[in-house]
């Protein structure tokens, strides 16, 4: 036997053997330790020991943009406690606290007064107060870490981001949508006494076993911005109340931005009013006006009931509807249905939607997704208002057509002109990207969703060309005009309901645009709106603009090719050069341009008499003219006169009259 | 060690009835401290008591089945063993098929189950290690023939576990090779400078995870611990020392409730500890205590060398398991995230343990009297 021979082996066996019972022994010995000698200290401890827990805000996910920008961030800030029982002179220490923290020593008195053993001073404190109070050594109170919320870009996406409470919980916005995934573990404090009655703090996740988790959003930080600053500037120079602007991919439905004005800073939002926290562009209504003719043209177009080149008598301006009148700004007499879009002819809307019929209006406007939510993942979606065929009356009906007497969104009204730019087909709009765990694996990927085929592709085309001519000269909206790019879109200056009287205000209006960039391979919808304008209320004077500046940008961000090369740039463009920056619509310079242009070029002002009050504002804010106006109707007279030296005019006074019946 | 009594025997019945006692307890002892966390966490209080009885029954089969397995098969196959061992251990790393809990790859999803490939490399590496110093024999304390071989091979499994990241089991499976090497025959020169060697790796892995240091930390001062990291060794003390002298009585822990993480698993000791107190503890240890006693025995009483360093191997790797986690519930080594062979609740270690106690049972009824 090998074992015989080998004694050593089994020496060796042995003395590891010995090492194990005297491992074993160790064990009992230590367990003798704990269980006998220790026992009543151990004992007192844990069952005396939690003389408070205190729960701690849970960390949080970061929200990131599509390109893994910050956009909200978990920090850990101070927080001041004290432990009333173990402070004796408690008059001077919430004296010298208070004077520190800036808060009142009265009330920090009366809670270091309690009989509480744990107390909340001041939480969340700045990171130099902190040192401050840990210099000062007082006895009973202390510092404690816990988690904050911050917003690196402060007002940016704020109403769509939201903000979180002291307790980090989500109060509004995605922070309240996704509350449950960004949430991760709890934290507490559980207050034990040592061996001699001293307090002291031992921190854990609390049980509840959470994961957290990231998100990435659609939004992408730098359009987003673009599109809060160009709303900024529009809504201050129209001084309007506010707006709003969505930008969104309609080939996926990604939205890239979502600003609203006014704006808020999350990291402070308790100092603003309600009012600004809320997301606008989907929790508020409005008449969307002469927008909604985009989606009539497609209805009809579709149906088949009429064609772009169809003719229908526009009334001349006047068309009674059981006891109402309707007018048009313009007199027109025969339009063909594109024109009726082009120069948004509310009596010719009337007309097509004749012919369509309300009801399958209806349902058109219902398959772009009015009255309905869009399904976006954010909280506090409103569906809009559009009526039944049974519940419309002819004026109702007639108002509908034009766009007056239903309420939209403007997520609605911009994922239904994404419908017409994605070729007919409606996608599902959406924020969230990804979910992301801590290590950033990716746990689930949002994917585009088709919502249904709402228009055939060859009717979006049709449509597509018709809106393309609103941008025109010709059109109501050539200030969304993007130099090098075919815009198509739709303007709209609804009349607001006056809450008072009921009616329909005089003074309060709407202005919207919305429309897509480069027409005929979209890349970007986007929808301005903008609420109550002072002065000239007009979509296409007042959110066209906002089209321009935002898409212009994105453009240029994502890298898209311009699609009208320099040299299809018509006749006379050569003059435009000095007016390139009011004048992005170069491109499309028509004869009757470039003859004002030659007047403005050589220093004289144009004649603007006879001129309609839309045409004349285009023009004048196309040469770069302040302009005054006054009155109604077509403009009779100007000071000063047509040809005197445009260097010393500071600006045009207009003055409009009604044309003569 | 006196004559070996176990020889011929059809089962080494002290030690089968020592196992199935502690198997037994076992099942008590994982309903009683997981009883509410798994009402809590998963509506069924009875969840993991079901799951636990299941592995038990299923390495019951394994065991008895082991115990006619004769051990030179495993002599045969060692290198095919050894070779799905490292397969599975790099397994964890296909997508879909490994699974991350709390950070680390070490499961292997199969099914519904989810199995611990570092298990079964246990006992691919205690198969190998004893064929190849059986078959070494006197060439054992030369360093090319008796020493470097076994380093490669368990370098490269200690390798693969501390990337999963498993340190506490590579540092056992260190301990380990370094016993069996010594009763090989290994010199003594060689093994002191193999411990000079290791200790800048450890320190290495050591400081290169945040959490390693922080369970370091809260190992050598868990009371002082100013972010609280000491929480879960201080309330496994507070569960041995709310026990006394003979506890609180089954099911009446209190650290249970969500004080002690993972009462069920790593910390099970520490609840017997408290329900059953320092008698309870007594009796655990010496049923331990007699287990790897009664495998010393059985080894020494082998019929040949090979069969030795099997059960041998087998043995001290149990045993080691056992001290070391009874070593950090009282406070004694660092917290590495070890269970407690044989009653913690857990599938692979009870399938894997219950497989070498049947080997032992077979190297036992082949044994010829000393």
């Amino acid at each position: 036997m090998k074992i015989k021979e080998k004694k050593w082996i089994r020496f060796r066996i042995i003395v590891v053997a010995l090492f194990f019972v005297c491992g074993f022994g160790t064990i009992v010995a230590r367990a003798y330790q704990f269980q006998v000698i220790r026992r009543d200290q151990l004992r007192a401890m844990a069952q005396s020991g939690y003389t408070a827990i205190v729960k701690l805000p849970p960390d949080r996910g970061t929200i990131y943009d599509r390109s893994g920008h910050e956009l909200a961030i978990s920090t850990d800030v101070s927080s001041v406690y004290a432990h009333p029982r173990q402070i004796k002179n408690k008059l001077k220490i919430s004296r010298t606290v208070a004077r520190v923290l800036g808060i009142s020593s009265t009330k920090l008195y009366k809670k270091l007064r309690s009989n509480r053993s744990f107390v909340w001073v001041k939480r969340k404190i700045d990171p130099a107060k902190a040192d401050e109070i840990r210099k000062l050594k007082l006895k009973g109170v202390g510092i404690e870490k816990e988690k904050g919320r911050y917003y690196p870009g402060r007002e940016l996406a704020a109403q769509l981001l939201g903000f979180v409470g002291i307790d980090n919980r989500g109060l509004e916005g995605l922070e309240a949508k996704y509350d449950k995934l960004l949430t991760g573990p709890g934290n507490e404090l559980i207050q034990m006494k040592d061996a001699l009655g001293r307090p002291f703090f031992i921190r854990r996740e609390s049980s509840e076993n959470k994961a957290i988790h990231n998100l990435v959003l659609t939004i992408d930080k730098d359009i987003q911005y673009r599109a809060e600053r160009a709303l900024l500037v529009a809504v201050k120079k129209s001084r309007a109340k506010g707006g709003q602007c969505v930008v969104l991919d309609p080939s996926t439905g990604e939205i890239l931005a979502m600003a609203v004005v006014p704006r808020f800073n999350p990291n402070i939002f308790s100092r603003y009013p309600h009012g600004y926290w809320r997301n606008k562009v989907v929790t508020d209504c409005f008449e969307p006006g002469s927008t909604i003719k985009a989606f009539l043209l497609a209805g009809a177009l579709e149906d088949g009931v009429l064609y772009p080149n169809s003719r229908l008598y526009c009334e001349m301006g006047k068309y009674k509807i059981a006891d109402r009148v309707v007018h048009d700004t313009h007199k027109y007499g025969t339009l063909t249905v594109s024109d009726i879009v082009v120069l948004s002819s509310n009596i010719g809307a009337i007309k097509i939607g004749q012919q369509l019929g309300y009801d399958r209006f209806y349902n058109y406007l219902r398959g772009f997704g009015f009255g309905s939510q869009t399904g976006i993942d954010l909280l506090g979606e409103r569906s809009g208002f559009v009526r039944s065929p049974r519940e419309a009356n002819s004026v109702d009906q007639a108002n509908t057509f034009f766009g007056q007497g239903l309420s939209v969104t403007a997520l609605q009204l911009a994922v239904a002109m994404g419908c017409i730019a994605n070729k007919g087909v409606l996608m599902k709009p959406y924020v969230v990207k990804k979910v992301m765990d801590a290590r950033g694996h990716a746990l689930k990927i949002i994917r585009p969703k088709v919502i249904r085929r709402v228009i055939s592709a060859e009717t979006a085309k049709k449509v597509t060309a018709i809106l393309e001519n609103v941008v025109s000269e010709r059109g109501t909206g050539p200030l969304a005009a993007i130099a090098g790019y075919k815009v198509a879109g739709k303007t709209g200056t609804a009349q607001k309901v006056d809450e008072k009287s009921g009616r329909y205000s005089r003074t309060k209006y709407v202005a919207s645009f919305v429309g897509f960039v480069p027409a005929e391979n979209p890349r970007l919808v986007i929808a301005t709106v903008i609420d109550e304008p002072k002065g000239i209320p007009y979509g296409g004077v007042v959110a066209a603009p906002v089209f321009r500046e935002v898409g212009q940008w994105a453009l240029n961000h994502l890298n898209v090719n311009p699609s009208v090369r320099l040299a299809e740039k018509g006749p006379g463009s050569k003059a435009f050069t000095r007016f390139e920056q009011c004048d992005p619509k170069s491109t499309f310079a028509s004869e009757d341009q470039s003859g004002l242009a030659k007047q403005v070029r050589e220093g004289f002002l144009p004649d603007f008499r006879g001129m309609g009050m839309r045409e004349v504002l285009c023009k004048a804010v196309r040469l770069g003219l302040k302009v005054r106006l006054e009155g109604s109707g077509f403009a009779y007279k100007q000071s000063p006169s047509p040809g005197a030296p445009i260097k010393q005019v500071k600006y045009v006074k207009i003055i409009f009259r009604p044309p003569r019946s | 060690m006196g004559k070996a009594k176990a020889s011929g025997a059809i089962y080494d019945y002290p030690l089968v009835v020592a196992v199935m006692l502690l198997l037994g307890f076992s099942l008590v002892m994982v309903y009683s401290a997981s009883s509410h966390i798994a009402a809590y966490h998963l509506g069924d209080s009875n969840y993991y008591l079901k799951r636990q009885a299941a592995f038990c029954l299923l390495g019951l089969l394994v065991m008895f089945a082991a115990r006619y397995i004769p051990v030179r098969i495993y002599a045969k196959l060692v290198y095919p063993i050894l070779v799905l061992s490292v397969v599975l251990l790099i397994m964890v790393y296909v997508p879909g098929l490994g699974k991350r809990v709390g950070g680390a790859l070490r499961w292997l999803r199969v099914g519904p189950l989810s199995i611990q490939p570092a298990e079964f490399a246990k006992f691919a590496l205690a198969v190998y290690m004893a064929y190849s110093m059986a078959k070494k024999g006197s060439q054992m304390g030369s360093f090319w023939k008796g020493l470097f071989p076994h380093l490669v091979v368990a370098g490269m499994m200690m390798g693969l576990l501390v990337a999963q990241p498993d340190l506490g089991t590579a540092v056992i499976l260190g301990a380990w090779v370094f016993i069996m090497l010594f009763i090989g025959g290994c010199r003594i020169q060689y093994l002191l400078s193999l411990i000079l060697a290791a200790i800048p790796f450890v320190y290495l892995a050591i400081i290169h995870a945040d959490y390693r240091l922080k369970r370091w930390w809260a190992f050598l001062n868990p009371w002082k611990d100013p972010t609280g990291v000491g929480f879960q060794i201080i309330h496994s003390f507070f569960a041995f020392g709310s026990g006394g002298l003979l506890g609180v009585g089954i099911g009446a822990s209190k650290q249970k409730l969500f004080y002690l993480p993972e009462p069920h698993t790593d910390f099970v000791f520490s609840i017997v500890g408290e329900e059953l107190g320092f008698v309870g503890v007594c009796g655990v240890v010496a049923a331990f205590c007699f287990i790897v006693i009664r495998g010393v025995q059985i080894s020494l009483s082998a019929k040949d060398l090979y069969s030795t360093y099997l059960g041998f191997g087998l043995t001290t790797l149990l045993g080691l398991q056992v001290l070391v986690n009874m070593g950090v519930v009282l406070g004694l080594l660092p917290t590495k995230g070890l269970t407690l062979p044989l009653l913690s609740y857990g599938g692979s270690s009870m399938v894997i343990t219950l497989l070498a106690i049947g080997v032992l049972l077979n190297i036992a009824s082949q044994a010829t009297s000393g």
